[in-house]
């Protein structure tokens, strides 16, 4: 799997324009299991990574950008050119085709932790 | 969408870096003629719900490889629903809800991720004008939801009934703002709203009933190209995206005003950003 490392891992699933992050453990073998203990978001501030995500404006380089920022200062510490996963035209034309009435989608997130 | 309807992509994220790998199995399926648009996820669980064409697909994601499986009873039925958010006490999922004349669906989420329609829901919105108000950007701040009405230029609140998940109008209620308000971006006790037609943000801040008062100095970045915008989870930074790339501001905590912007990246423009922190 993409995935086996020592440390927690964290999946998050993404559509053209929005994500949704969610923390896993990583047990071995599957963990299917999934309940909802109503307690939300819970303790204190994490003070993990915080990374940035971005999908291209137009599909002429077709790259994603992920980039660390420095918590104390907002600065991007380091940053990774990814290609993006799908089409961006696709997107796109999807968009002009199911919501012809904004020129884009905007992002949605909710982290799990 | 993404090459042919209807799927999710799922990728881990190296905990040091942050950097997506896509998974074993990715895209998923979202099922026949879907059209996922928005995603939420259940603080301190693995349940993800997708907003559908009139419905919200829910999932289990795996613990261990990231695969997600639907959940009992998914698809559940809503309205055109193109956000969703799930609000931090992890009990209540609100959408915003695009058929006419406009609203907030909102749902219980049960012990196993099942959705059930809050009594009253969907919430109609009060004084929005013309017959389609197209609510489409949604934030909870655990007291209060707020969604853009990109047709009527306002921003309206409601605040949460904590024991049922009824809503409720604050007072005051649509907030006017720029030229067909999408995006929405929470930093503590303030709200930013892109205006995609005026290519601004408006930022506001929240008073202990819900109303919203424009921050000093708002709106910023006026005919900027700013194409989209989010919060770090910290409330300290708002980035936006723009035509040439992506640049940050401080947000100063005791106004909510922007201060000078910080070090930028140049790019070919970004149609979306989020920021997320790592556990």
């Amino acid at each position: 799997m993409p995935m086996r490392a020592s440390r927690v891992s964290t999946f998050f699933l993404l559509l053209p324009l929005l994500l949704a992050v969610v923390a896993c453990g990583t047990n071995a073998g599957k963990n299917t299991a999934c309940g909802n203990s109503g307690e939300g978001k819970t303790g204190g501030v994490n003070s993990g990574l915080e990374v940035l995500y971005s999908a291209p404006l137009s599909d002429l380089l077709n790259t994603s950008i992920t980039a660390t920022i420095d918590p104390n200062t907002g600065a991007f510490n380091t940053v990774l050119v990814n290609t993006v996963p799908f089409s961006v035209a696709a997107a796109s034309q999807r968009w002009m085709a199911g919501f012809s009435t904004f020129p884009f989608r905007q992002r949605c997130a909710e982290e799990a932790e | 969408m993404c090459g042919g309807g209807g799927v999710i992509y799922g990728y881990s994220l190296d905990p040091s870096t942050g950097a997506p790998r896509l998974l074993q199995g990715s895209p998923f399926s979202s099922g026949v003629g879907a059209l996922p648009e928005g995603m939420a996820a259940v603080p301190n669980s693995r349940l993800l719900y997708v907003a559908d064409a009139k419905q919200i697909d829910a999932f289990c994601v795996d613990g261990s490889d990231g695969f997600p499986t639907p959940i009992p009873g998914s698809p559940f039925m809503s309205g055109s629903n193109p956000q969703l958010v799930v609000d931090p006490s992890g009990k209540f999922l609100y959408a915003s809800d695009d058929d006419p004349p406009g609203g907030i669906l909102a749902f219980t989420i049960g012990p196993n991720g099942a959705l059930t329609p809050v009594v009253g829901s969907p919430f109609m919105i009060p004084g929005s004008s013309g017959p389609n108000s197209q609510p489409y950007g949604i934030v909870d701040t655990g007291k209060f939801v707020y969604t853009a009405l990109s047709a009527t230029n306002q921003i309206a609140g409601f605040s949460i009934n904590t024991e049922t998940g009824a809503l409720t109008p604050v007072p005051e209620s649509p907030f006017s703002t720029g030229g067909t308000p999408l995006g929405l971006a929470l930093a503590n006790n303030f709200l930013y709203n892109l205006n995609w037609q005026d290519t601004s943000i408006s930022g506001y801040s929240i008073d202990a009933n819900g109303v919203l008062t424009p921050v000093p100095g708002s709106p910023f970045l006026k005919n900027s190209t700013t194409t989209t915008l989010t919060v770090d989870p910290l409330g300290k930074y708002l980035f936006i995206g723009t035509s040439v790339g992506i640049g940050g501001y401080n947000i100063d905590p005791s106004t909510g005003a922007l201060g000078p912007g910080l070090a930028g990246i140049s790019n070919d423009g970004a149609l979306w950003l989020t920021v997320v922190q790592l556990p």
